[in-house]
């Protein structure tokens, strides 16, 4: 096939490439507009914003790189968000990965009844947030929740204080967000089903146990969806909010141990009308992000297989 | 030839799949099935008014299924039956998170798109008027004859906190106290018939109410950061300042609202506060809340207990109210209120209808009638007078404090403030900082977001 | 590839088949006891849910919680129904939600194809803004979004909520990305050659192996117009337009919570979720057989 491309003459291969620009746009046609329609305004008026006083009641008002100065000279709880997001981040994406991938691994085993399991992870996600709240505060309430309950009965520990103890707060919401792996398990299921059945038999052949199978057939295969669920869970965590959110009423209780860097960023828009300070908190948070996450893409071309290319 | 014909073939289908899009999108909502069941608030339709009449809309965070919505919507449907000219539109706007406004409010408003009238929370009024969101209604007041004297002062410090103009109309308003277990303090051997009135006393009665079973806590005589014990609370007991209004600064620093918050970790020293926040933590709500379930023995907290907690869940349980103690050498009876408003915002484009409404809203008789259905506090002092207010005993108590209660100050930072001020009492009671660097701190940020508003 | 084995070595094939098979089944069971009790555990919300629907008003808040109801109170369910325009709201929503799916698998799908499987310059630039979008915080986009959209006049009517879904979502446009990206290029190349216009590559050949795909941007997108509670609030101003997100807000009273009709009432609308779900999965167990295809 390829032999024969290149013993096409060149005037017809340059109208193949002219073919993919006009076929490549006009597939991307709705998406670019879009961008132009719902994105380019918000995006750029956000980006004044972080330049100005905004109240949103009133039009902003030009404040140079005051906003900016602030966060970073004057502004405890600015650090002081920006560590506990970056703790969350560092333990719940590895954690969550890993989580993930195990499930979906066990989740995808031809057993009887898989399909039930499945529905079973994924209730989870139909739970509304506010019951999730209430929930979570009893599961790990120190005096009466089952967490310390079955840590006694068990084990024999004493269990800590969690979301109480400002020193457990964070692990205890890790914790929760392993629990909520039920949308990424959902799309580890989508791409470990274009695996082709072929590749396990050959390894199989070859004398591959389960485990090297995994190893070697499955988990490369499916390093497009890891790398996607990544991505998608370093923007979460950097964005991290919800759930604290509900589970601390807004204030990131117990002294600020709860104060994600999304967190602060809502409250300076909505509660103290200071959204052009929280658009500057969010061009900061949007700049480490699009670095992280070059620098991910940059690495994913030494362990991303993708099949099609 | 193919590739160009499918091409056209894709556009063409995108633009008729839009157009139908956009054509079902205009359609109105089917219409609901009639329920067989209970009586359901259906939600006022915008339908064309009766003849000819000016629909306006009236924002309000209320649940239409709560008393509270009820009551509002009885005085609604008695202003448009009474109006010629004029049809207001109830529309529930839920509030999100830790305000109490909506944020829907704050993006009509930016949009340019606001309701005519809406029910709002007194103490933004002066942040909202700082902003330049809500219309300057003095002039509307004066010649309907409506004067600072109709309401308590605290009420009136809030709506017209910014430059002197009135920018809202008070409604409800409620105060704070201290709830005293009877049962409790009798099996203390307190005597219940001499409550204290000085810290000195009050910290005595908590020390003898706390109750240990072994290493574990079962009762809490007294938490000071519990329920409604703000920094606010004790800071106005102590006779402290908040702001001053010579200077124009805020002086959350002042040293009698350090010794208050003192006061407040000396009980996270005294109980342990770890033992503290888990056993707080175990507490529950509602019909299991905890002054109600024994496990705090006094709690300072609102008027609205006796109706919504008191008596509805707990109604043979004894209990007393007083206002709460304050140090013997400086400090003063106090209690602060909150409470809400209607406000007609910038932009409306009915504004004389709007007033017409909100005034009729907020009359003597029909806030009375509103305070007395829902069990709130009118903001009226004629309203106040009304004897329905006093049958209860301890309510009582709280319709006394009205005349001497302070408001937060009426800042455009108040949001702000609040927020600060509530950190801080988080930081303070977890011994992470001491009142004094939490509290010099607030002053510092506050007063560099006031300068935006000084200049 | 499966393929021919020497004659000496079939009874050891044989022998490693039978032990082979031996471990598929102890290894199946190691995955039930690993699934059984973190299912139990994953089910807790779930059952509390239910359990919480069925309390009366007394039980609800008791602590420790009370697992089984008693008395069971099954009214609640009708009762939440009563409590809300549930009927109107759910009508709305299905509206909002199919409209939107339909919308942006259709064109997620299309601009996900041409960042996947077209080679065009400006492609990988394209891919880069896309997935930046998803990075700048929707608290400070969705004041401005407000003010574009009152500019066009949609305020209260659900335009805000559907049309920017046919446009593509930048989520739904990476995930399927990926997908397509591990497919094989023969595939593509063969149909070229073939004669095929890029469209029916994409429609024929591209789209039916990426179902699981497919179908997970249909359900994650109805699981969001389904939850969504800000876009309703701010758009709308007419209470009959309103979406169940804000029906459930109406169990929040003044001063307490409904939280057992609440809990009744979110159960009943967790159904179409349920039902969609499984449609989802059988297009997973379906699978994707690449026949004929030389590695």
């Amino acid at each position: 096939m390829m032999a024969e491309a290149s013993a096409l003459p060149r005037r017809l291969l340059r109208t193949q490439r002219q073919r993919n620009v006009v076929n490549g746009l006009l597939f991307a046609a709705p998406w670019i507009l879009g961008l132009l329609l719902f994105y380019v305004y918000p995006i750029f008026s956000s980006l004044y914003y972080s330049f100005c006083d905004y109240s949103i009641l009133q039009a902003p008002k030009w404040a140079g790189v005051r906003n900016y100065l602030t966060l970073f000279t004057n502004d405890e709880k600015f650090i002081k968000s920006i560590y506990n997001t970056l703790y969350y981040a560092f333990f719940a994406l590895p954690l969550g990965l890993v989580w993930g991938v195990g499930i979906a691994l066990l989740l995808n085993m031809k057993v009887k009844g898989v399909s039930i399991y499945r529905t079973i992870y994924f209730l989870p996600v139909l739970v509304p947030d506010v019951a999730l709240g209430i929930l979570w505060l009893w599961v790990f309430n120190p005096q009466l929740g089952i967490l310390n309950a079955l840590l006694w009965k068990w084990f024999h520990i004493v269990g800590p204080g969690w979301l109480s103890d400002p020193a457990w707060a964070k692990p205890s919401v890790i914790i929760i967000s392993l629990w909520g792996v039920g949308q990424a398990v959902v799309i580890y299921l989508a791409g470990l089903q274009d695996v082709p059945q072929e590749l396990y038999d050959a390894a199989e052949v070859d004398g591959a146990n389960a485990w090297q199978r995994i190893r070697h057939v499955t988990i490369p295969m499916i390093t497009p969806v890891i790398l996607f669920n990544l991505i998608i869970g370093l923007i979460g965590a950097f964005q991290y909010f919800t759930t604290a959110y509900v589970i601390t009423t807004g204030d990131g209780r117990p002294a600020l141990s709860l104060m994600f860097y999304a967190m602060y960023l809502y409250q300076n828009a909505f509660v103290l009308y200071k959204m052009g300070y929280a658009s500057a908190m969010a061009w900061l948070l949007f700049l480490a992000a699009v670095v992280s996450s070059y620098a991910l893409f940059r690495s994913s071309a030494r362990w991303v297989y993708y099949g099609g290319q | 030839m193919s590739k160009a014909i499918t091409r056209r073939a894709l556009l063409r289908q995108a633009a008729a799949t839009t157009g139908v899009v956009v054509l079902m999108a205009c359609q109105p909502a089917k219409p609901a099935e009639k329920p067989t069941a209970e009586v359901v608030q259906q939600p006022t339709a915008a339908q064309p008014a009766p003849a000819g009449k000016l629909v306006i809309d009236f924002w309000d965070p209320s649940t239409p299924e709560s008393a509270w919505a009820k009551s509002k919507k009885a005085i609604l449907d008695d202003f448009n039956a009474k109006s010629e000219k004029i049809q207001v539109n109830m529309v529930f706007k839920p509030t999100t998170g830790q305000t109490q406004m909506s944020e829907a409010l704050l993006t009509a408003i930016a949009g340019g798109t606001p309701p005519d009238s809406a029910y709002f929370d007194r103490f933004i009024v002066p942040t909202w008027a700082a902003e330049n969101s809500l219309t300057d209604l003095t002039e509307l007041a004066n010649a309907a004859g409506i004067k600072a004297e109709d309401y308590f002062p605290f009420a009136w410090k809030e709506a017209s906190g910014w430059k002197g103009r009135l920018w809202a109309l008070p409604h409800d308003t409620d105060d704070r106290a201290v709830y005293i277990n009877v049962e409790k303090a009798q099996k203390a051997g307190l005597d219940i018939n001499n409550p204290p009135k000085y810290i000195d006393e009050f910290d005595q009665w908590a020390e003898a109410m706390f109750e240990y079973e072994g290493p574990r806590l079962i009762t809490a005589g007294f938490i000071p950061w519990a329920q409604q014990g703000w920094i606010y609370s004790y800071g106005f007991s102590w006779n402290g300042k908040f702001f001053d209004e010579e200077k124009q600064q805020v002086t959350a620093n002042d040293p009698r609202i350090v010794a208050a918050c003192e006061w407040m970790a000396s009980y996270s020293k005294k109980y342990d506060i770890a033992t503290i926040d888990s056993f707080s933590q175990a507490f529950g709500q509602e019909a299991q809340e905890p002054f109600v379930m024994g496990q705090l023995a006094m709690t300072y907290d609102g008027d609205w207990r006796i109706a919504s907690v008191q008596e509805r869940y707990a109604p043979d349980m004894e209990y007393i109210v007083i206002p709460m103690p304050y140090p013997k050498d400086g400090g003063r009876v106090a209690t602060w209120a909150g409470g809400w408003s209607l406000v007609i915002p910038r932009g409306a484009k009915n504004v004389d209808a709007g007033w017409e409404f909100i005034s009729f809203f907020t009359n003597v008789d029909n806030m009375v009638k509103f305070c007395v259905e829902t069990s709130h506090i009118p903001t009226r002092t004629e309203s106040a007078k009304d004897p329905r207010f006093r049958e209860n005993k301890w309510h009582a108590v709280f319709m006394d404090l009205l005349p001497i209660a302070d408001a937060r100050p009426p800042l455009p930072i108040g949001q702000f403030l609040w927020t600060a001020l509530a950190e801080a009492r988080d930081l303070i009671v977890h011994l992470t900082k001491t009142p004094q660097e939490a509290l010099d701190d607030v002053t510092k940020r506050a007063n560099e977001e006031m300068k935006k508003y000084q200049s | 590839m499966a393929g021919e084995t020497a004659p000496s070595q079939v009874s050891t094939v044989s022998g490693n088949v039978r032990r082979r098979r031996l471990w598929r089944r102890i290894g199946r069971l190691w995955g039930h006891l690993a699934l059984i009790p973190l299912s139990i555990v994953y089910m807790i919300p779930f059952f509390w849910m239910l359990s919480t629907a069925l309390k009366t008003d007394r039980q609800v808040m008791v602590w420790p919680p009370v697992w089984i109801p008693n008395p069971v109170a099954w009214d609640n369910f009708p009762r939440a129904i009563a409590f809300f325009p549930f009927w109107r709201f759910l009508a709305n929503t299905l509206t909002i939600a199919v409209l939107a799916m339909l919308g942006i698998l259709i064109s997620s799908s299309l601009v996900a194809y041409s960042l996947a499987r077209i080679r065009w310059p400006g492609r990988d630039l394209l891919f880069g803004i896309t997935v930046a979008t998803m990075m700048l915080p929707y608290q400070v986009t969705i004041i401005p979004l407000f003010i574009q959209f009152t500019r066009f006049k949609w305020i209260n009517t659900y335009l805000p909520l559907i049309v920017p879904a046919w446009f593509g979502g930048a989520f739904y446009i990476f995930l399927l990305r990926q997908f397509f990206m591990t497919i094989p290029q023969e595939l593509s190349d063969a149909a070229r050659m073939d004669g095929a216009s890029e469209f029916r590559t994409f429609y024929q050949i591209v789209l039916p192996l990426a179902r699981p795909a497919l179908a997970t941007v249909l359900l994650f997108e109805f699981l969001a117009r389904w939850r969504d509670f800000q876009g309703p609030l701010i758009y709308l101003q007419d209470p009959r337009k309103y979406t169940i997100s804000l029906g459930l807000s109406y169990f929040r009273l003044e001063h307490s919570t409904e939280w057992q009709l609440l809990m009744a009432a979110s159960l009943t609308l967790t159904i179409p979720i349920i039902i969609l779900y499984f449609l989802t999965q059988r297009t997973f167990i379906q699978g994707i057989a690449l026949t004929g295809l030389k590695g």
